[in-house]
């Protein structure tokens, strides 16, 4: 980075445009409607069972992330330090499961 | 308040200029940098004392001086104490001392955090320690299960003495990522900054990625000795070959947490050396980034012979090569940097050159070992002990031995004596390739490691290592004489002993308390030899001005 | 601290930072170093699991760890909330969010510690019995750390709060906090899947 990206410097400098307390609420009410979903389909058999609550959980933390947690809002680079190590997880994860 | 006066009188201070500034909990982090060097350089001579131990009992086939239990206790301690309170926190005291100064901040990013990040080493190491009063930390540094599930008491403390140690090394790293990224002066890009800043950063991205890894595994060894957990014991239907993949995800990044600050070293000390700029810088600071990914893809290869799936070793073989080319690399450009340089064969100069040649050598053995066919035969024999003493002594401590002898001056404001510094750098060197070079043969025999009885054939290349370790023993002398004379009645330094490039070189030796007085400005590459005139002290005529009474938002010189 | 300076056109902006609050900086590292102590964790648990016969998580009580999952998404509202509350100046109302925070970590905690002890006196799921076991309480325990100390951290930061440190200028405190207990909560809706549903 012998520059800064002009947007990376605007992000900086603008006041912040955070979410109001309004989505933040909405974000709530989906987490929780997630959430008694994969309960219900937990209670099912068969093999879209695991995909199924995986995706929905996956969507559950993304929805934490980008909003709780300002990943949508702030700089890139704060992405990038969260998202990168999950590309050693996984064959971490995998490796570890083969026999 | 002056630039050079101590903050604080009790337990809580910012600065060294008293000896019991040394002593509490200290802000500055010159002074979290020596407290780092002198606790981890204690812990060398430890570790050297249990490696004289291993040597005198293997001088013959079927001596009796240390033997079963007590000898494999030995040995789990050597190796944990070099590598996790010696060299890992060495390279920490140095880079914490040096960095800050190099890129021109006043002090580390969080400085309190710096600060408990040391002093988590004395918990941690005090544990260590009482694990080898206590006994019972006996499979080796790579504690594997089962047997580490049964071991004795010492075993758990052993494991929690680590997950201290390893808090620390974790503090550390994010201290010098944000410190790197975030606190250069305003005119140091990235690639305007000394490429020992570089290594430090890729060295704390692997520590910050791979260090929780080992944390989790210690906390899985901790429930199964503790809570009956089944984790890794078979009889139990659990799975040895968990730990093992957990382990060596975070200790093959480690072995390069453990070399890198070397080869940011080399790279500061070849172009001064040299009075040269060094060749490739973008292709070092490059390649150390490399080797931090893909130090994370190569780990199964401690693990070809452990049972594991045999296919899943192509993959492995096949990173464990292609991790040799970023080394190569540099090699290639600390090479392509002393050609046709003007040497000058300072001891610092002496380590550092002596490194490039010992490395070599154990980067070759690593590339034997990278070869399944070759590994299947030579794994767990003295071949794999020649090859980690190569690259970690002969590399990492040769390298940290050059900075030390480098930055020395800048830290006591004294000269090592040259002359001890040749005599401390030749029986190191000869006495180490003494003690590892008949090891590659012993083990290509089929000597194996971690025993304390051997089939009497290989009792000359035994002999030779014994004496050989007696040599490096001695060797340590010179340099302890050296140093404590030294800081009592060395020459004065005066701010640029080596006439170096490098922010730190601008201030005087040791910098005052706060560093500088203002915030200094760079116009160009970290390494200008032979291009621009050596910057000088503040305010004389070959160094930058003096502070201005009104310094400008984007100053010029 | 390294922030931007606005009075100066962008392509003259200093280059020896990257222009991003070091304590922010921090805390993503942090959590990125958190991100690889779960994986590792849960990497044993999934082997364990693999390993032991399938449905041994029928014993666990999913009602009552549902309704927990929803105290921890509450807690995590409440701290979203408590930073909007001090973006607008709001100290009074940040102190209220975050004490609620520190209302459903606990109520979290508490039911988590009610299921230990049930699980384990009755016998019906040990560290010890079985491998399914080894992995369930080797990851939640440390999860439930996590919040333990994550509760700590909230109570510090309440204390922070009635000292008068923030105000809608200087909160980073808040918002590192925030980061930390979200990271948590994250781990736990994984967790709850991955444990508990699948």
């Amino acid at each position: 980075m012998n520059h800064v990206d002009p947007v990376e410097a605007e992000k900086a400098v603008k006041p912040h445009r955070y979410p109001t307390s309004r989505t933040y609420i909405l974000v709530f009410v989906a987490l929780v409607a997630l959430t008694i979903l994969e309960v219900i389909v937990a209670l099912i058999e068969g093999g879209l069972k695991a995909p199924l609550l995986l995706g929905m959980s996956a969507i559950k933390a993304l929805l934490v992330i980008l909003f709780f947690m300002h990943l949508k809002y702030d700089s890139r680079w704060f992405a990038f330090i969260f998202f990168a190590p999950m590309a050693l997880v996984i064959p971490l994860i995998w490796i570890s499961l083969i026999r | 308040m002056t630039a050079d006066a101590v903050v604080g009188t009790g337990l809580i201070r910012h600065g060294g200029r008293k000896f019991s500034d040394y002593f509490i909990f200290n802000t500055d982090h010159k002074v979290i940098g020596i407290q780092y060097l002198v606790l981890s350089f204690t812990f060398f001579l430890i570790g050297g004392v249990l490696a004289e131990l291993i040597r005198t009992q293997l001088a013959l086939p079927t001596n009796q001086v240390i033997v079963g239990s007590r000898y494999n206790l030995v040995l789990t301690l050597h190796g944990t104490i070099m590598i996790f309170l010696w060299i890992i926190p060495a390279f920490a005291g140095l880079a914490n001392y040096v960095i800050p100064l190099m890129i021109g901040a006043n002090d580390m990013a969080f400085p309190k955090l710096n600060a408990l990040a040391f002093w988590l080493l004395i918990p941690g190491g005090l544990l260590m320690m009482a694990s080898f009063a206590v006994g019972g930390a006996e499979s080796g540094w790579t504690a594997y299960p089962p047997l580490s599930v049964t071991t004795p008491l010492g075993q758990t403390i052993w494991a929690i003495a680590l997950q201290f140690i390893g808090f620390s090394t974790i503090f550390g790293a994010i201290n010098f990522l944000v410190t790197i990224f975030n606190m250069r002066v305003p005119s140091m890009g990235l690639t305007q900054m000394p490429l020992l800043a570089w290594a430090v950063a890729a060295t704390s991205i692997i520590i910050v990625l791979g260090t929780p890894v080992l944390s989790g595994a210690l906390l899985m060894l901790i429930m199964s000795r503790v809570l009956g957990a089944q984790f890794f014991t078979p009889a139990g239907g659990g799975n040895p070959l968990l730990w093992q993949n957990l382990f060596w995800f975070y200790s093959h990044p480690a072995v390069y947490i453990m070399i890198l600050p070397g080869f940011g070293i080399i790279s500061e000390v070849l172009p001064a050396f040299s009075r040269k700029p060094i060749f490739g810088y973008k292709l070092i600071a490059f390649s150390s980034m490399a080797i931090a990914i893909f130090g994370f893809l190569v780990w199964a290869h401690h693990m070809f012979t452990s049972g594991m799936d045999p296919f899943l070793r192509v993959p492995f073989m096949i990173t464990s090569m292609i991790i040799a080319v970023p080394t190569g690399v540099k090699i290639f450009s600390w090479l392509g940097t002393i050609w046709g340089g003007k040497l000058r064969f300072t001891t610092s100069m002496t380590f550092a050159l002596a490194f490039i040649s010992m490395f070599v050598i154990g980067g070759l053995s690593g590339i034997f070992l990278a070869s399944v066919p070759i590994d299947i035969h030579v794994q767990d024999t003295y071949f794999v002990v020649a090859h980690l003493h190569y690259v970690l002594f002969g590399g990492s401590v040769m390298a940290l031995f050059a900075g030390v002898y480098y930055w020395f001056p800048k830290i006591t404001g004294r000269m090592l004596d040259e002359r001890l510094g040749q005599v401390h750098f030749w029986l190191t060197f000869l006495g180490f390739n003494l003690t590892f070079f008949p090891q590659h043969l012993a083990g290509l025999q089929g000597m194996p490691r971690r025993v304390f009885t051997y089939a009497p054939e290989f009792t000359a290349l035994n002999l030779m290592s014994t004496l050989g370790s007696f040599l490096l023993a001695i060797a340590i002398l010179p340099f302890l004489f050296n140093a404590l004379r030294s800081l009592a009645r060395g020459k004065v330094a005066g701010p640029n002993p080596w006439r170096a490039f490098g922010l730190e070189w601008t201030l005087s030796s040791p910098p005052p308390v706060h560093n500088f007085p203002t915030p200094p400005v760079v116009d160009g590459d970290p390494y200008g030899y032979g291009e621009r005139p050596i910057p000088g002290p503040v305010g004389t005529p070959a160094g930058p001005p003096a502070p201005a009474p009104a310094p400008s938002a984007s100053g010029g010189n | 601290m390294s922030e931007v300076n606005s009075a100066v056109p962008v392509h003259e902006q200093p280059i020896g930072t990257t222009g991003l609050d070091n304590r922010k900086l921090g805390i993503w590292l942090f959590l990125a170093t958190e991100v690889m102590l779960f994986s590792a964790l849960i990497a044993g648990f999934l082997d364990m699991r693999s390993r032991g016969p399938s449905g041994a998580n029928h014993v666990l009580n999913i009602p009552l760890t549902a309704f927990n999952t929803w105290v921890l998404i509450c807690s995590s509202l409440m701290v979203a909330l408590s930073v909007a509350a001090i973006e607008q100046g709001k100290t009074k109302r940040l102190r209220n969010y975050l004490l609620l925070t520190l209302l459903f970590g606990g109520t979290f905690l508490s039911i988590q510690i009610f299921e230990y002890i049930h699980l384990i006196s009755s016998g019906e799921l040990t560290p010890w019995g079985s491998l399914f076991g080894a992995g369930f309480y080797t990851v939640t325990s440390v999860h439930g750390l996590h919040v333990f100390i994550g509760l700590i951290w909230c109570t510090l930061t309440i204390i922070w709060t009635m000292q008068g440190k923030f105000s809608p200028k200087e909160f980073m405190r808040v918002e590192v906090f925030g980061l930390y207990w979200h990271f948590v909560d994250i781990v736990w809706i994984i967790l709850f899947t991955i444990i508990y549903l699948l």
